[in-house]
């Protein structure tokens, strides 16, 4: 293994910025392989308990790295999402009862990019090796049985319940319209731009077995021939609300060698968190997203650039994000990302040797399933293994951006 | 939803809602510093409340269309404004008296104020912003 970076090193190489940082993560490059993956269904209103999906994914998670239940010796959740699934719940669905490594640093969204931090020094330490992460949701029946939104959170903060709420900023689509909004203004961004990647992922999602959208397809010219939800934003522009659950299994690099698939290992990772954070309202360029921090943490630690990825998956809450997370993580420079996604440069099918870089080959939170970015990870496993729906060409580095508003990560991964 | 803005009696929002009622803008400042704090914090500062000049420009915004918002019937414009007077603090606010069509980013705006209606709450006095005459 080659000598690993100090956090001076990577701080220099990464640069700072004046609106927001990057989290200090030690050089984890090559410290841990991505050996199994595995999914629940993926729906609208299901009726099924989040718990049971999760465990449901975890199953086909273990399966796929062939290993059995009591193999699996660490346990990656988030406390901060409801119905999360305990250790308890895992003994009681397979039937064990050994220890575990367990941390509460594991799930979608961000955290299905830093918990590889976690699981990374836990497997160096001997402390297991074989981790589960996991990370399932019920919005869609919790928003058909009127007991829950996506938004809650948000609602309950304290500074946007008295300085944001009373004037109707408010819940996510809002929030992103306004971004949107202000990357319109500043860089000449179009309502046709957006719409190229609603195209895009919605032609993924017609192509994948798994995806909520996959008999449901989307031209230009439909896109802009819907209404406005929140200008310049359309129903097309946001991600779904869906019933869905997802797993992988981090084990050690030299246990994944003797695993059926090729090893696909964290090649960098990288945190950027915005000033003034819960509060994008206040974040210093709107523009932008805290990738902007993330990348270039990931792309040092990686010792590469985004010349060097094959095939993105982006947390496509809307389509702005995904765009503005195009230009931060340096495919194109800043601003330009709208002319960037036209000429079907997303599409699977035009790989980087055509000049493309697809993205959201699955579909996406916008047409796949919104499970908060954990699908996300799957997918670009398959894509490194080569066994995708829709395979992109020679893929051997690809990234996951991971995005809650106020905090983005990077996580890069390569086939070895 | 939980507790809501103008109803607060919260040390760091009520100064907000009770200048809103005389129709004044004022906002937190630090005495030690001199400087805005937006949004202010729990942390023990005794911010010295300042009415502030009402010219603004328009940061950014959205037109809400469809109902995804359960306080409020489309359409509004809820907008991020920036005070001339006071560099670095960002409003959220609602841009009102005029064509939502018009309403661009950059606009010169000033400050007025209106009674807001949100769905199950009581009206309340709120600063907000139209395109400056």
């Amino acid at each position: 293994m080659s000598d690993k970076q100090s956090i001076t090193q990577l701080r220099q190489r990464a640069g700072s910025f004046d609106w927001g940082h990057a989290a200090e993560i030690g050089d984890i490059s090559g410290d841990l392989a991505i050996t199994g993956v595995g999914e629940s269904a993926f729906s609208g209103p299901s009726g099924r308990a989040a718990v049971d999906m999760a465990l449901e994914a975890i199953g086909n998670a273990i399966a796929d790295a062939g290993l059995t239940p009591a193999d699996i010796d660490g346990l990656m959740y988030t406390p901060h999402v409801a119905d999360q699934i305990r250790v308890e719940d895992f003994h009681r669905h397979f039937g064990t009862s050994h220890e575990m490594w367990v941390s509460e640093r594991g799930g979608g969204m961000v955290w299905a990019a830093t918990c590889t931090q976690y699981a990374a020094e836990a497997l160096r330490q001997r402390r297991a090796r074989h981790i589960v992460n996991v990370f399932s949701v019920d919005w869609a029946s919790r928003r058909a049985a009127g007991t829950g939104t996506p938004g809650d959170w948000h609602a309950g903060e304290a500074m946007k319940a008295f300085y944001e709420l009373p004037y109707g900023w408010y819940p996510q689509p809002v929030y992103m319209a306004t971004q949107a909004s202000r990357h319109m203004y500043e860089y000449g961004t179009t309502q046709e731009q957006l719409g190229e990647l609603a195209v895009a992922f919605r032609r993924h999602a017609n192509g994948h077995p798994g995806a909520v959208m996959r008999h449901k397809t989307l031209s230009l010219e439909q896109y802009l021939a819907k209404p406005m939800l929140a200008d310049p934003l359309r129903v097309e522009d946001c991600c779904l609300i869906s019933d869905g659950a997802a797993a992988w299994v981090m084990s050690a690099p030299e246990l994944a060698r003797d695993m059926p698939h090729p090893v696909v290992e964290l090649a960098g990772l990288g945190h950027g968190i915005i000033a003034n954070a819960p509060y994008i309202s206040q974040q210093g360029v709107m523009s932008a997203t805290p990738q902007t921090f993330a990348a270039p943490w990931a792309y040092a630690m990686a010792d590469m650039s985004a010349r060097d990825v094959d095939v993105l998956e982006l947390y496509d809450c809307f389509s702005i994000t995904a765009l503005m997370m195009i230009e931060d993580l340096g495919f194109c420079a800043k601003g330009e990302g709208g002319a960037f996604v036209q000429h079907n440069r997303l599409h699977f099918d035009r790989p980087r040797s055509q000049g493309g870089i697809p993205c959201n080959t699955h579909g996406g939170l916008m047409s796949h399933a919104y499970v908060l970015g954990i699908a996300h990870v799957v997918e670009l496993v398959r894509q490194l293994r080569g066994e995708a729906a829709n395979q992109v060409q020679d893929a051997r580095v690809g990234i996951y951006g991971g995005f809650t508003a106020d905090e983005a990560a990077t996580l890069i991964l390569r086939r070895v | 939803m939980a507790e809501f803005g103008p109803a607060s009696a919260n040390s760091i929002t009520a100064p907000f809602w009770a200048a809103a009622r005389e129709h004044r803008l004022v906002l937190p400042f630090d005495p030690a510093t001199g400087k805005a704090c937006w949004y202010p914090r729990e942390d023990g500062t005794a911010y010295e409340w300042r009415e502030v000049a009402g010219n603004a420009t328009l940061y950014a915004f959205s037109v809400v269309r469809g109902p995804i918002n359960p306080l409020f019937e489309p359409t509004y414009a809820p907008g991020l404004v920036e005070l001339d007077a006071v560099p670095g603090v960002r409003l959220v606010t609602q841009i009102v008296d005029c064509d939502v069509g018009s309403i661009r980013c950059g606009m010169p705006l000033e400050l007025c104020f209106r009674e807001l209606q949100p769905r199950g709450h009581a009206a309340f006095i709120a600063p907000v912003f139209r395109p400056r005459s």
